[in-house]
């Protein structure tokens, strides 16, 4: 019985831990701007004491302690940015995520997609990607994980300056 | 069967690499600089510590700062042994906070400890013209309102030495 229990947590673990290693190798790469944030630091953040006055900041603590990553990936160089495309596409299939919104600016797709949670606006998966065509032009890929309501992230895209902040602003506001 | 197993463990425990054991290692090689700061140095009353400030400086014990030095000469080098810091961090069982890497400039934050309790630091940062570093801090009890009041104290006490010179040019720079 033992025996069993070990090797079904032996083939599970692999597939519990393939969300997180998904985008895991575009980390280490010159080309691309990388911030990854993970729970832990969410965590102690939230134990920071700020000014009960400061109310964006209040807000901003009541948000970060539902958090558990964020991952940005941003690149100029279109070999990557296929690769991203490619990696989200495919990430895409294996998780299936809802549309949220899909936006055109200045010539760039936006596109974000959430996984929802008990309520429509719970959220416990962001993912946000930019295709930026040419070199002044960069694309972006963001995942954000937790369980958060979508209206509370205006708080954290005015406290960080994220990429796409105004398109995410706009999905907040939907 | 236990004692074998026991033993096992132990001798695998013993010759695994640790970021500790790097330290020591590397203190003395060659294009590496070490050093030590005792956070003695920040308890005088020349700063008019505050009660809190001090009890966030008896939670830090020891701060040891090993730097790589990269010239024209040690690229293979300095390659390899980032790699061998990197994957250290990786496998001596520490929880990254948070990992920062921008136009070859790679950071990283990592802690050991459970929950709030945190008893280990490890800050990387790495710059390809500069080479690599690594701060190390252990203590005891560093809760992240702790860190942050050391941080200001070291600020409001602007200690300069040499060796700090090493890391600042680890740091992005200021634009």
């Amino acid at each position: 019985m033992k025996k069993l229990i070990i090797a079904l947590l032996l083939t599970l673990l692999p597939m519990l831990s393939f969300a997180q290693t998904a985008f895991e190798k575009f980390e280490d790469k010159t080309e691309i701007t990388s911030v990854i944030v993970n729970k832990k630091m969410f965590q102690l953040m939230s134990e920071l004491k700020m000014d009960p006055k400061d109310k964006s900041g209040q807000q901003y603590l009541n948000l970060v302690k539902k958090l558990e990553s964020l991952k940005v990936f941003t690149t100029e160089s279109s070999k990557y940015s296929k690769d991203m495309k490619a990696t989200v596409d495919t990430y895409l299939k294996g998780h299936p995520l809802e549309e949220l919104m899909r936006i055109n600016e200045e010539g760039r797709a936006i596109k974000i997609f959430v996984k929802s949670g008990s309520t429509a606006s719970q959220v416990k998966e962001l993912l946000m990607f930019i295709e930026g065509n040419g070199p002044k032009d960069s694309t972006v890929l963001l995942s954000l994980t937790g369980s958060f309501d979508l209206n509370e992230l205006s708080v954290l895209t005015d406290k960080m300056s994220l990429p796409g902040g105004s398109a995410l602003k706009k999905a907040a506001k939907k | 069967m236990i004692i074998t197993a026991a033993a096992l463990l132990l001798v695998s425990c013993n010759s695994e690499p640790t970021v500790q054991k790097y330290f020591v290692e590397k203190a003395e090689a060659k294009d590496f600089v070490a050093f030590d700061i005792a956070p003695s140095i920040l308890k005088t009353d020349k700063y008019n510590l505050t009660a809190e400030e001090q009890g966030a400086l008896k939670s830090i014990h020891n701060v040891n700062v090993l730097v790589f030095k990269a010239n024209k000469d040690n690229t293979a080098t300095f390659e390899k042994e980032a790699d061998a810091a990197k994957g250290l961090l990786k496998t001596d069982d520490y929880e990254s906070l948070i990992k920062v890497n921008t136009k070859g400039f790679i950071a990283s934050i990592n802690t050991k400890g459970e929950g709030n309790n945190i008893e280990e630091f490890v800050v990387y940062a790495q710059q390809p013209e500069n080479g690599f570093g690594l701060i190390r801090v252990s203590g005891n009890n560093m809760t992240p309102n702790n860190v942050m009041t050391i941080a200001s104290i070291i600020q409001k006490s602007g200690i300069k030495a040499d060796q700090f010179k090493a890391l600042e040019q680890l740091m992005p720079n200021k634009q």
